[in-house]
């Protein structure tokens, strides 16, 4: 057994054991410090991927994929933790008591997360999966003063509950009809049953749970609003991207459905996600919601990635979610600073923020044009890839909606932005911002601004990546 | 790297503004003369280029081509024709006219000219880029400046700035997403994988099928067309303009609408000439709606922007018109009539600005007899509003002429038309001239200081331009044939050896 | 009788019980009823994995299924302030046809599916004990979701202290 395959897990298994460790034996004082140790110890993790590029090969009798695909979704999962940790410690920090085992369990869902990225078989998909879901059960529900995080975790663990039992169905009826859970034993597209489909039907109705795609993403919401916001940073961003690269894993990876059988169900998936993620977003009157339905209409674009299943889309889908991950959290981040100083996640709150603190309205106004896809942004070129790879097919259509709709969007990110740079503020005392947060945010700006300028640093990695995928 | 004047044009109000971060908010006259000064130097450099254009070389010159992203073929390539150098010239005349016409901005005076001078560059960034991809880039840059610009700076009058400037965006968003996907396919049907480019050069020599030029031109139709508001896209112009402050008037309406112009040409034209022989005819339709619809609208208006405004949308026509007849005469006095068009409504817009400032509104009933106090405004208005109707000796004169008989040769029922609409714009524009300018003097606006200074540089260079360009229409005539000779002589050949194998296309 | 009949008329038998005694747990109107058919359910399911010379899971099922939690479940709902038991397990009425209809009819499409396919797995069963392959197959061939399990279960137990700890003031 090759162990070098599971080195970065085994690295963040003993590193989350250590953190518990860790905060068993430090007393409330040392908070602070076990922030930093987490900080620290992602970076290594993140050192440590970088290593593994270029390996490219399975194990464990096919049951563990290490190819540079799986390297890169990794490296955005841990991109995302490092960024939600900086940008969220001291709001960790005014957590009531126990707040020690919180990065415990952020570690434990970003090993849950690279299980996903690197699962080759159902069983192991599954596992990691709900190692992730069920860290991110308590997360959400960490908050232990506030009614509303009790019942946002409540609802996700009812709701995750429900769509994993789907998943878990959907994947019974597949090793049923093939006789194998390896998705690269798969049975060819003829002999597929129509067991087989109802078993991939179940899987993108689960998965769509877990991405939030219209028509699954009640949940979302609810839940993205409910949460401790640095929570919800990490969930819209990573368990979306660790969603995605399963998907990707199941669908692309093994053959369970004919691809013209899917494609209808994936292409109406992303144009519905597309259309009413970004419709509904536009009465939101609460930042976190708002940005729970812009949340939505990604997943709609990256959908498309997806649907093109080839190259060219797992390129755009990688590049995206990358992009994706560093806008967003960016954008939470400075939700974030301003709750700590307001109280409030309404968007009437950002009013005057460019004279309260100019770098965070900066920033959040860079990112929301970058989620909203205007150059020259990082978002643009992430949309570009995605439906470009689909249009190169012919298929025009998911461009045309996916376009308008990202201009459509324009308009209530133009409008958070219309608050931060037009009123006058309600209150003029300046917004103090610490230097975790103030790296995170710079490292967002920084980001989203020059992989918009010179995309090739980012889409050279993301190509080899998308070409791994494929073992070309 | 050979010194091309219009990479530095470029750049000089990009540096402008990054110099402009450094300055504290406070030094409101720093901040204006390094504005100027910057503006200035583009403004040198681009006359520069008008004037030393090589008529013998033709093509494309002061080139500079630095591979971007190699893997998708997007180049940073930048070179001016005659076809881009009057829109350059075009650009910069209103750009530095603008900052001057801002003079008195006192809310936020820094951002005011940072966000300026960013549209200006992004603007002139179209004009000189010979890549698609930037070409795009530069064109959605200026939309979010633009936004703000109007929601801090602009004014609420018949609808508020928020309504406005979001109407303004989202519009040519919307347009720009049809554009993207128009663009997005030419790019990938043109050559297979790997050897991909977004030049326009090369794509300009690739072929495309017939049902592909159709459907695709229509996508570029639409978007540029919506940019150039065209009938009946064209409703965001008269309010965009009312909500937006005085600089992004002129810039939009000078400048900003005539990149769709310039990208039917030069992208849809060119690239897809089948397609465009299937919709000029509609294009020629929708043109006359234009000059006509819009004429009739204008002369209904009381509030002076307004008027402009419809006015803009109603010149586009012709800009329309020439451009559908396809021929080397209508094209030619379709780009020149867009420069023409830029001058008088950039000047037209400025004195409007002075007028507001002073007398606070821009309802017609509320003003008249302004020619007694502000004689210098009111020569403004005057030549700008002769200009508009097309007065010989003026700077639209020639092109309209020249609109008339190219595309009477085409569409000899729609060009009576449209020459009728001078009729409609006649009476608006003396019916307005008449109401604000003429008539007694009126005792309130007795104490209004008439323009001085600074404040006469959008009259001084405007008006000289409209005069002189009036006086030596050649400099301005041969330059565009320059540019559109060649373009049009291309488009043809495509289209007769085309239908010589395709066996007809009417 | 022949063996296949016998094993036919078990199946049915055993399914019977699991599903009636599912929807006894969900409908009943008192809390402790409803666990009570609920384990009754769960034990059933063990008698199907018996059928399916599953040994070693079947007593797995019993023992966790059958043992521990509806013990676990009978403390939850005693250690929890309840005014009485009758009521304590509401169900929402109002919205059963459509609930009916939609069950149905995805029953209906599962059905169908099931009845025109042909499974991989058919006639393999085997009769020797299956814990020898069943530890092979976990500590060698899954032995990465085996140890990811690991992972979740601790994870699962520190999220219960944490959430059952409740909050402090600061």
């Amino acid at each position: 057994m090759n162990f070098n395959l599971l080195s970065t897990e085994i690295a963040t298994a003993l590193f989350g054991s250590v953190l518990l460790i860790l905060s068993l034996v430090t007393g409330k004082d040392a908070r602070r410090g076990l922030g930093h140790a987490t900080l620290a110890g992602l970076l290594v993790l993140l050192l440590i991927t970088f290593t593994q590029y270029g390996i490219n090969s399975g194990g464990f009798s096919g049951t563990w994929i290490l190819d540079d695909y799986a390297v890169f979704m990794k490296q955005v999962f841990i991109i995302a933790a490092i960024l939600v940790v900086f940008a969220g410690k001291s709001y960790v920090e005014d957590f009531t008591g126990n707040c020690n085992e919180f990065y415990v369990l952020m570690v434990f869902a970003l090993l849950g997360m690279m299980g996903m990225a690197s699962a080759g078989d159902l069983i192991t998909l599954y596992v990691s999966l709900e190692t992730m879901t069920i860290s991110f059960y308590i997360l959400v529900a960490y908050n232990l003063t506030s009614g509303k995080s009790a019942e946002a975790g409540l609802k996700y663990l009812i709701l995750g509950a429900l769509s994993s039992a789907v998943i878990l169905y959907g994947m019974s009826l597949v090793y049923g009809a093939a006789g194998t859970t390896l998705f690269a034993k798969m049975p060819p597209v003829s002999v597929a049953s129509p067991v087989l489909l109802l078993g991939a039907v179940m899987l993108v109705a689960g998965f769509g749970f877990k991405i939030a795609a219209v028509p699954f993403h009640m949940w979302s919401p609810d839940i993205y609003e409910g949460a401790p916001t640095p929570v919800t940073a990490f969930l819209a961003v990573a368990s979306k991207a660790a969603g995605f690269a399963a998907m990707l894993r199941v669908f692309l990876g093994g053959t369970p459905v004919a691809p013209d059988n899917w494609l209808g169900i994936i292409a109406v998936l992303a144009a519905i996600t597309m259309i009413i993620g970004n419709l509904v977003a536009i009465p939101q009157t609460g930042i976190k919601r708002m940005l729970a339905y812009s949340s939505i209409a990604q997943a709609g674009y990256i959908l498309v990635g997806l649907m093109a299943a080839d190259p060219a889309g797992v390129n755009g889908v990688l590049f995206y979610s990358m992009i994706y991950a560093v806008a967003n959290v960016g954008a939470f981040a400075v939700v974030i600073a301003v709750e700590r100083a307001t109280g409030s996640d309404e968007i009437a709150v950002f009013g005057g923020l460019w004279q309260r603190q100019p770098l965070l309205a900066s920033v959040m106004t860079v990112c929301l044009l970058s989620l909203a896809g205007i150059p020259p942004m990082a978002g643009f070129v992430g949309k570009f890839l995605l439906f470009s790879a689909i249009m190169d097919q012919g298929i025009y259509w998911p461009a045309f909606i996916g376009f308008v709709m990202s201009m459509i969007s324009v308009y209530y990110y133009l409008r958070v932005a219309l608050v931060i740079w037009r009123d006058e503020p309600k209150d003029p005392a300046p917004i103090a911002v610490e230097s975790g947060m103030r790296l995170a945010v710079m490292a967002a700006l920084a980001v989203t601004v020059v992989l918009g300028v010179y995309p090739a640093v980012l889409s050279d990695l993301s190509l080899a990546a998308a070409k791994s995928f494929f073992g070309m | 790297m050979n010194f091309s004047p219009i990479a530095i044009a470029l750049l000089a109000p990009i540096v402008g503004a990054m110099l402009l971060i450094f300055i504290p908010k406070d030094e409101r006259r720093l901040i204006r003369w390094i504005a100027a000064f910057s503006m200035g130097i583009a403004l040198l450099l681009s006359l520069a280029a008008y004037f030393m254009y090589d008529f013998v070389k033709g093509g494309f010159q002061y080139t500079i081509s630095i591979p971007w992203v190699k893997e998708l073929g997007i180049t940073l390539a930048l070179g001016a024709d005659g076809l881009s150098l009057p829109m350059l010239l075009l650009t910069n005349l209103i750009g530095f006219s603008a900052i001057f016409a801002s003079w008195n901005i006192d809310k936020r005076t820094k951002e005011f000219f940072i966000l300026l001078l960013l549209l200006i560059a992004g603007v002139m960034g179209t004009f000189v880029s010979l890549d698609l991809f930037v070409f795009f880039l530069f064109y959605e840059v200026v939309v979010i400046p633009i936004y703000i610009m109007v929601i801090i700076w602009g004014s609420s009058k018949r609808v508020t700035k928020e309504y406005a400037g979001m109407k303004l965006t989202i519009y040519l968003l919307i347009g720009s997403a049809f554009l993207l996907v128009g663009l997005v396919a030419l790019y990938l049907n043109a050559y297979p994988a790997g050897q991909r480019t977004f030049l326009m050069s090369a794509l300009a020599q690739a072929s495309f099928s017939e049902s592909f030029q159709i459907y695709c031109f229509a996508l570029l139709a639409f978007g540029f067309g919506s940019l150039l508001s065209m009938f009946p896209f064209h409703s965001w112009s008269p309010d965009g303009y009312a909500g937006a402050p005085t600089a992004v008037s002129m810039i939009h309406a000078g400048v900003l609408k005539k990149i769709g112009g310039y990208g039917l040409l030069r992208i849809g034209v060119l690239t897809l000439p089948l397609g465009a022989k299937f919709w000029a005819p509609v294009i020629a339709l929708l043109a006359v709606g234009n000059v006509a619809y819009a004429g009739f609208i204008a002369l209904a208006q009381k509030d002076l922007k307004y008027v402009v405004g419809y006015s803009s949308v109603s010149h586009m026509g012709y800009v329309l018109i020439g451009l559908a007849a396809m021929n080397v005469i209508g094209v030619n006095g379709a780009v020149a009539n867009m420069f023409a068009h830029g001058v008088m409504s950039a000047l037209f817009f400025a004195m409007i600005g002075w007028v507001y400032e002073r007398t606070h509104t821009r309802w017609i009933p509320d003003l008249g007899g302004l020619g007694h106090q502000m004689p210098r405004v009111a020569t403004g208005m005057l030549l700008a509003g002769m200009a508009g109707l097309g007065l010989p000796g003026l700077v639209s004169f020639v092109p309209e002429f020249t609109i008339f008989i190219g595309s009477f040769a085409a569409y000899p029922v729609l060009a009576v038309l449209a020459i009728a609409g001078v009729v409609i714009t006649a009476l608006y524009t003396l019916r307005v001239l008449a109401n604000v300018l003429f008539g007694p003097r009126r005792a309130e606006f007795d104490d209004l200081q008439d323009i001085k200074g600074p404040e006469m540089v959008p009259l001084v260079v405007l008006g000289a331009v409209l005069i002189l360009a009036g006086m030596f229409p050649w400099y301005l005539m041969d330059m565009v044939n320059a540019g559109v000779q060649p373009i049009v002589d291309t488009v043809l050949a495509k289209v007769s050896q085309m239908t010589a194998l395709g066996g007809g296309v009417k | 009788m022949s063996n296949e009949a016998v094993y036919g008329i078990m199946f049915y038998l055993v399914s019977a019980v699991v599903l009636l005694s599912a929807v006894a747990a969900v409908t009943l109107r008192n809390l402790i009823h409803a666990a009570l058919f609920l384990a009754i359910s769960f034990v059933s399911v063990a008698g199907i994995y018996v059928l399916l010379h599953a040994d070693f899971l079947a007593a797995v099922q019993v023992l966790i299924y059958g043992g521990a939690i509806p013990v676990l479940i009978a403390f939850g709902v005693m250690l929890t302030r309840t005014p009485g038991a009758a009521g304590s397990n509401p169900v929402n009425t109002k919205t059963y046809i459509w609930g009916l209809g939609i069950t149905g009819a995805l029953f209906a499409v599962i059905m169908l599916s099931l009845l025109k396919s042909k499974f991989a797995m058919q006639g393999l069963i085997s009769k020797e004990p299956s814990i020898e392959g069943l530890a092979r197959l976990m500590l060698g061939d899954f032995l990465i979701p085996f140890e990811f399990a690991a992972i979740l279960l601790l994870a699962a137990m520190i999220g219960a202290i944490i959430l059952a700890r409740g909050g402090e003031a600061k």
